[in-house]
């Protein structure tokens, strides 16, 4: 038997990984009843039904008519193990990280890096990484430098990267940014590094 | 080599004093741990921009909302004591949380220097006019002849609103259910429309509604009459004597500011509440400003208050995972 | 009535046309649509913000102002959906299916100038609808109880697969994966945080602005990326028109009308309604006529959408005015205005301070109308942003999507779920998975639990009330029956592969 819908067998797959994954994690809150339904009653039904439409949606990747092919995506299993791994590890391990917040923070930010890297190609990651960076550069580094380093990372996720036009890009925005967000709307962001 | 010594002493301590006088030489951060909209961000705003207009340097709301304002709360008490970072923390940050969460990630009592209290609301017990009760005393008669038929309504469990209920659930022996909503305006919007029969609403949002006719107010949370309805009793004079809840929010800064700084903040805001629009949007949300406002007596009203609802929360038997 | 109709709208012009409220209200429907357009900066923030700036003014002044902000917001809003596929707010979602296609053919023009056409006329209608049938309508939103609104939202939620144009039984799927994702959070009934893992940042759920941004947004840049070198062909470069061409006209009136009605009935209901026009209009249209058409560029799927969720915004401030209850977190903001004031919001603001319903009400015609002056010469300028190379164009789109998120709650949490979401947006576009019916399901999930259980609280655990109330009766049949059609020709293997071949 082939699998002759790649799209239809992972998205199924998927779908059964998340409705049992919801469903187990609902197990930790009370049940209740059917009248007087607790914390767990709705998500542990969606959570099943979920997972059956996902065992219909594999079975029909079976007997498709459409064919696509089983890799749609650079997938790296590595990675993606890799990232699970640590991350988990990272959250219950969670007590003792006491005094190396920062080893702790490095390891989730890896984690997070592999999971991005997991999955396609190098755009992906860049974009991805951008923003990443970007979110957690804006009360070290302040404003001006935060939005350079995400211009440049996700310029370099594009294919035609001149150094010209991204330095002007990255000025243009970094002044409208300034003036625009700072002082204009009054966003609490720190344009320079500190505080 | 003594006259060294106390020369580099002075010298050291110069820039210290320097600062103290010369504070606020930058802008300030005042921490609001709500969403933007309900009284105590637009209150927050509203001395916010009092105080920047008599210091020149701008005091800028930060909304941080979240977990019923223990993230904002943990911010702050985080945050260096430098005068900087303000909280406008609340009854529910340093009195309820703590017990309802069971852990909070902040000390309400340690890691806080309580500046000055800024306004003190009380709540108003309000029903639907269909239910055939004028009062406190034939409300709980009401309840006690039908056990668990009325549904009270409140803005979230463990709000002041939730709590209330449950304290006159305890004081008067009577069976209610409590109907939780996503904000004080749906279960306002349930209880005109009858689903649930009564609330503790917050004085300021139920006062038009009682005034219409939509509603009927049978009394006010606090010990004292509220100078909004001076008619209207309090609980504990209608009926359940020691009743007395109400919700209150004040500025504090994070433990270990230095003192002299708490004395000018405590100074400013208290002038900035007593001047006349101040007066007058406390009055409008049904208040006053507080009498004798100082750190040591805010502090101490903090203690009292996470006292009191240590134990209204325990025999409540609310608890929020 | 009559002539106390003609009386009140004196008094609404008079208040209304002055010359200190009329450039309040341009001030505010400008800054609302420059909000608007900024992807993730809300009207909320903006609010929120300028109301030091409202205590000065006369309440009058404030409120025009405001509420200009707020409408104005829902046509910049309008103008991201159709250019970048990016949705400012739950309403503008539906407006992304069909707009950005329409752009990507050229058309951003006629997708633009209909989305504000359309708003214009649902605005006016809105605005003479809540004049003479406000009261009446508030006592009808608050027969509403839970359990016609849980009604409402299952209704809502088997309508959520005829959004999609692919895979039904993919459609439903995506759909039940969204409801599970708008679970996170705290649960309102319980107070229990549910998968949240002890993370702090998600004990309020996940933000509906960080998921539109990761999936419309991000998933959008990273697939134009993939593609190569014609990326920078996104957007083609000869642009047919800037004005819908008479068969456009044509072809939307009827989506414009209909989309109306729908908007104003939903908006009415405070908690949820407004969110619903939107997406429900865009069902109706579907459904009505020709449905081949549809997420494919579809010029009624712009009209509809549209027109319905302005006279949504529009009618969302019934319960405000007469009721004082605040529809949606920006109103609450207005009512926090309205109480520095010293005004009271509830129903005897009609009867105490004419002036200010009845002013509101003309001002909110007024700003329309500055609206579609304003943005119909824009939407030139708008069409020229699109022929900036994607190179360019692409990384400010980023920026303004992570300070958008990031301005949410200043968490940079936040900007990394954005990213997690972009991930998985990206994803799902491979699998086919559509987004559309998962953002549906995320938005409405957790207000159908909560009404559900609710309305079972309220019972005692009486699961009848659900039959025996009727409003919630007649609603829950319509479902069933919209089930039915929806599935029956889904059964025959054919034609279920028919939709995956689209």
């Amino acid at each position: 038997m082939k699998i002759r819908s790649g799209r239809d067998f992972w998205a199924g797959t998927m779908f059964i990984a998340i409705g049992v994954w919801f469903a187990v994690v609902a197990q930790y809150y009370p049940m209740g009843s059917a009248v007087r339904m607790g914390p767990a009653y709705f998500p542990t039904i969606l959570g099943g039904l979920l997972a059956l439409l996902g065992v219909a949606i594999t079975i029909r990747a079976f007997f498709s008519k459409l064919e696509n092919p089983l890799k749609m995506f650079a997938f790296r299993p590595l990675y993606f193990v890799g990232s699970v791994v640590i991350g988990a590890g990272t959250y219950f391990a969670d007590a003792w990280f006491k005094d190396m917040l920062m080893v702790e923070y490095g390891l989730v930010g890896l984690s997070l890096c592999l999971f991005f890297a997991a999955f396609g190609g190098r755009s992906l990651f860049l974009i991805l990484l951008a923003c990443l960076f970007f979110g957690y550069a804006l009360k070290p580094l302040g404003l001006i430098l935060a939005i350079v380093i995400l211009i440049v990372i996700s310029a370099l996720g594009g294919h035609d990267f001149r150094y010209k036009e991204v330095t002007i890009l990255t000025v243009v925005l970094a002044v409208f940014s300034v003036y625009g967000f700072v002082k204009g709307l009054g966003l609490p962001f720190n344009v320079w590094p500190g505080e | 080599m003594k006259r060294l010594i106390v020369f580099a002493l002075v010298l050291a301590m110069a820039p210290l004093l320097a600062c103290a006088q010369t504070y606020p030489s930058k802008p300030i951060r005042l921490v609001v741990p709500y969403p933007s909209g309900g009284p105590l961000d637009i209150t927050a705003r509203s001395i916010g921009q009092k105080l920047t207009e008599t210091w020149h340097q701008p005091v800028v709301v930060d909304n941080r909302p979240g977990a019923g304002g223990n993230i904002g709360a943990d911010f702050v008490a985080k945050s260096p004591a430098d005068g900087y970072t303000l909280l406008m923390g609340a009854v529910a940050t340093h009195a309820i949380n703590p017990v309802l969460y069971g852990k909070v990630p902040y000390d309400p009592i340690k890691d806080f220097a309580p500046v000055a209290l800024v306004a003190q609301v009380p709540n108003i017990l309000v029903v639907n006019p269909s239910l055939p009760v004028k009062s406190v005393k034939e409300l709980i008669e009401f309840a006690r002849a039908k056990p668990g038929a009325l549904n009270f309504g409140s803005g979230s469990t463990g709000s002041t609103g939730h709590l209330a209920g449950e304290l006159f659930k305890t004081m008067a022996h009577v069976e209610m259910v409590h109907i939780p909503y996503k904000g004080a305006a749906a279960a306002m919007a349930d209880l005109l429309a009858g689903q649930v029969q009564l609330m503790f609403d917050n004085l300021a949002s139920a006062l038009p509604n009682v005034k219409a006719g939509k509603l009927r107010a049978l009394a006010v949370t606090t010990l004292r009459r509220s100078p909004a309805l001076p008619d209207l009793p309090t609980i504990a004079e209608a009926g359940l004597p020691g009743f007395d809840l109400s919700t209150w929010f004040g500025i504090m800064l994070p433990a270990g500011t230095a003192p002299d700084i708490v004395a000018r903040l405590n100074a400013e805001i208290v002038r900035a509440l007593n001047a006349k629009d101040m007066r007058e949007r406390l009055e409008n949300m049904g208040t006053e400003p507080p009498p004798e406002n100082t750190p040591e007596k805010f502090s101490a009203f903090i203690r009292s208050e996470a006292a009191k609802y240590a134990k209204v929360v325990k025999d409540s038997g609310a608890k929020v995972e | 009535m009559d002539f106390s109709l003609i009386h009140n709208l004196a008094i609404g012009f008079g208040t209304a046309m002055s010359l200190q409220n009329l450039f309040y209200c341009f001030m505010g429907v400008l800054l609302g649509t420059l909000i608007g357009v900024l992807p993730g900066i809300g009207p909320l923030a903006t609010i929120a913000m300028l109301l030091p700036v409202t205590f000065s003014l006369p309440p009058v002044s404030a409120l025009i102002m405001l509420a200009g902000i707020y409408y104005g917001a829902q046509y910049g809003g309008s103008t991201t959906s159709i250019l970048v596929n990016l949705p400012g707010e739950a309403a503008s979602v539906i407006t992304c299916i069909d707009g950005y296609q329409m752009a990507r053919q050229g058309r951003a023009g006629p997708a633009l100038a209909i989305s504000a056409m359309g708003s214009f006329f649902a605005g006016c209608v809105a605005t003479v609808i809540i004049a003479l049938f406000a009261p009446p309508l508030a006592e009808v939103a608050l027969k509403f109880g839970p359990a016609e609104y849980f009604a409402l939202m299952v209704l809502g939620l088997v309508g959520a697969t005829v959004l999609a144009h692919g895979s039904l039984i993919k459609a439903i799927a995506m759909t039940i994966l969204g409801l599970l994702l708008g679970l996170v959070g705290t649960d309102v009934n319980s107070g229990m945080a549910r998968y949240t893992f002890g993370l702090s940042e998600l004990s309020d759920g996940i933000g509906f602005v960080i998921v539109a941004m990761g999936i419309f947004g991000l998933a959008e840049i990273i697939s134009n990326l993939e593609q190569g070198e014609s990326a920078s062909e996104v957007f083609v470069n000869k642009v047919t028109g800037l004005m819908p061409t008479w068969k456009d006209l044509k072809s939307s009136s009827g989506a414009i009308l209909r989309g109306t009605a729908i908007g104003s009935a939903l908006g009415i209901l405070p908690g949820g309604g407004a969110l619903l026009s939107s997406f429900a209009a865009y069902t109706l249209e579907k459904k009505i006529g020709d449905p081949s058409g549809f997420g494919k560029g579809e010029i009624r799927g712009v009209a509809a959408p549209e027109s319905a969720n302005n006279a949504g915004a529009q009618t969302s401030f019934i319960p405000l005015l007469t009721l004082g209850i605040p529809s949606n977190p920006v109103m609450a903001l207005m009512i926090g205005a309205m109480m520095i004031q010293g005004i009271a919001p509830g129903p005897q603001v009609m009867t105490e301070r004419p002036q200010l319903f009845w002013g509101m009400i003309v001002s909110m015609w007024i700003g329309n109308l500055m609206l579609v002056i304003l943005n119909l010469p824009m939407i030139g300028m708008w069409v020229k942003l699109l022929t900036v190379p994607y190179r360019i164009l692409y990384p400010a789109i980023l920026l303004f999507c992570a300070v958008g998120v990031y301005s949410l709650s200043n968490q940079p949490f936040d900007v990394m779920l954005m990213a997690l979401f972009g991930l998985f947006g990206w994803v799902w576009r491979k699998m086919e998975c559509e987004p559309a019916p998962m953002i549906l399901g995320f938005i409405l999930g957790p207000l159908m639990e909560e009404n559900l259980r609710r309305a079972m609280l309220l019972s005692r655990g009486d699961p009848s009330v659900f039959a025996t109330k009727p409003i919630c009766a007649v609603l829950l049949g319509i479902s069933i029956v919209l089930l039915l059609i929806t599935l029956a020709p889904a059964v025959r293997k054919t034609r279920e592969e028919a939709f995956v071949e689209e």
